[in-house]
């Protein structure tokens, strides 16, 4: 036991990351279960890896071309630190504008395209990751989501950001959900959808980028879409809804950090198989309860 | 008379003025050339087949899609905001019931605009959302899921939104289909108890009209990318039905 705790405290600033996104993701997350966009959700956090990925090849690639003899031709981890929100940041921007722009063109594929886009992203990195011939050295690396490589630096970084990210939600919150909810009923009171809509998909790209360069795509998208899946069906208005969700977001990536310290399991899956394991707990016992509640109404039939 | 002749203009007060405006998708026009006038505390149909532009009609008025040609007025102005506000009643099944709000959230929506600035809702605009609630005789009810509710309380509470907006006109998107009889029966007493005793400007569009057409004073008929208005005794015949609908008049008698 004393070693567990030893380990959890030697690495904290990863297991507060872990716990800190664990509750971030869920707040937005709420918003692709609902507007029923999840394979978005799959799509931006691997949009994301791609463009970071896609800077690291070019800046790696120009310093080969320029390297003085005897210079290492690795690239400075300072580099890839600070090229990393580059590439993310814009490569989910570009995305969502042209998926927006698309989006005001009408069709009924929307699905559709989302789902190539998540395919053009996960081949593009691989081929990124292919030309660059020291991705794996670095660059894999971050993409995997070694959460343990988590700094205080990094932690205070991501701590920053979440706090804008929640002031803007909660500042916006009423205009998210009518807007999301009826668009029609928005625009008959003056709300301009399209702006809010890409106010909201902002916020998103932000907590994805920050939350893919310190804990991984698997981690961002299992807590995207699990917590606030598993709260859904308790949850009795917004409020409930965001409470339960983030709450059950922080409290499986503190367990995930726990048992992966435990038995000596990767971080970023084992915290994704307890939001799992919450996600399952919820629905089993929602559905206990439906049956329960169905005998009752025949028997007094 | 033919309904080509028919002249809009009214000396009561115009709250609304679609002056020869073409609405369409992409370059396309779907109803071209609108001239109408509505005026303050009427209650309008608009009515035609399936398919030829209703909700494109709505949609331009609502302020969602922009005229290719023409201009749309509210209170002789380009801009309803600030000076018109509508109230958007749309189909019941149109919102998704994936959102856990409860109906009290649900009509609070409906006052956002007077606060836009500020997280929290003004103890005024909670007020206002309790009272539509019991107008439509909700209010017990406030803290049940609104995807759980039935059809004809989905209706009333989206009644309730309209009116905690305190809307100058609302705007009904087929207010009665899929909804079983005695629950249209109450939505439509509800309706009518809102123009007459509320005076409300409403708009109504429907291409089940039979049981409505009584509350209509005047409608405005869309067919073949046309728009007529004129008074609704006049478009409401077993004749213009039949002409406009073919076969389908039969499913408007057995409304009646």
């Amino acid at each position: 036991m004393n070693d567990l705790i030893g380990l959890i405290a030697q690495f904290r600033w990863a297991v507060l990351a872990s716990v800190l996104t664990g509750a971030i993701c869920p707040l937005l997350g709420v918003y692709f279960v609902m507007r029923r966009m999840i394979l978005l959700g799959i799509a931006l956090p691997q949009v994301s890896s791609a463009g970071i990925a896609f800077v690291v090849m070019i800046a790696q690639l120009v310093k080969l071309h320029f390297l003085p003899s005897g210079e290492s031709p690795f690239l400075e981890e300072s580099v890839i630190v600070s090229l990393a929100p580059v590439g993310s940041i814009g490569a989910i921007f570009l995305v969502l504008f042209i998926l927006s722009w698309l989006e005001g063109k009408g069709g009924a594929f929307t699905e559709a395209r989302w789902g190539s886009t998540y395919i053009a992203a996960a081949a593009l990195l691989i081929i990124f990751l292919i030309i660059n011939p020291y991705a794996e050295a670095h660059v894999a690396t971050m993409l995997e989501g070694r959460i343990i490589t988590v700094t205080q630096g990094k932690f205070w970084t991501l701590l920053s950001v979440s706090v804008i990210v929640t002031i803007f939600f909660i500042l916006f919150r009423k205009e998210f959900v009518l807007t999301s909810f009826d668009p029609e009923m928005a625009a008959s009171l003056g709300f301009r959808t399209a702006k809010w809509n890409a106010g909201l998909y902002v916020l998103i790209g932000i907590v994805i980028s920050v939350g893919v360069m310190n804990l991984g795509p698997l981690f961002v998208f299992g807590y995207l879409l699990l917590p606030a899946f598993a709260a859904r069906p308790w949850a009795v208005g917004m409020k409930q809804f965001y409470i339960y969700s983030v709450v059950l977001g922080a409290l499986a990536a503190f367990l995930g950090s726990v048992f992966s310290f435990w038995f000596d399991w990767p971080l970023a899956p084992t915290e994704v198989v307890v939001a799992v394991v919450f996600l399952f707990i919820s629905r089993s016992i929602m559905l206990i309860k439906r049956l329960i509640f169905q005998s009752r109404e025949v028997t007094s039939v | 008379m033919e309904i080509s002749d028919i002249n809009t203009t009214n000396k009561q007060e115009t709250l609304l003025h679609l002056d020869s405006v073409t609405l369409g998708y992409d370059g396309r026009p779907i109803i071209e050339d609108v001239n109408i006038q509505i005026h303050k505390g009427l209650c309008l149909g608009i009515l035609g087949p399936n398919g030829t532009g209703k909700t494109t009609l709505i949609r331009g008025i609502l302020g969602i899609m922009k005229p290719m040609k023409g201009e749309i007025l509210w209170n002789s102005k380009a801009n309803p905001s600030g000076r018109v506000q509508i109230g958007y009643v749309p189909q019941k099944e149109k919102l998704d019931p994936a959102y856990p709000l409860t109906i009290l959230e649900v009509v609070q929506m409906g006052t956002f605009s007077e606060s836009p600035w500020s997280p929290r809702l003004r103890s005024s605009q909670k007020k206002s959302a309790c009272e539509a609630l019991e107008r439509v005789g909700m209010l017990p009810l406030s803290r049940m899921i609104f995807s759980e509710c039935s059809g004809g309380q989905r209706q009333r509470v989206l009644i309730a939104r309209a009116l905690a907006a305190k809307s100058d006109i609302i705007i009904f998107d087929e207010p009665t289909t899929g909804i079983d009889l005695s629950t249209r029966r109450q939505v439509i007493q509800l309706l009518s108890e809102l123009h007459k005793n509320h005076k409300i400007t409403i708009l109504l569009v429907s291409q089940h009209f039979g049981p409505l057409q009584d509350l209509f004073e005047e409608v405005v008929w869309v067919q073949g990318g046309r728009a007529v208005m004129g008074p609704a005794k006049l478009f409401l015949t077993d004749e213009y039905i039949a002409r406009a609908f073919g076969s389908f008049q039969d499913d408007q008698c057995e409304e009646n």
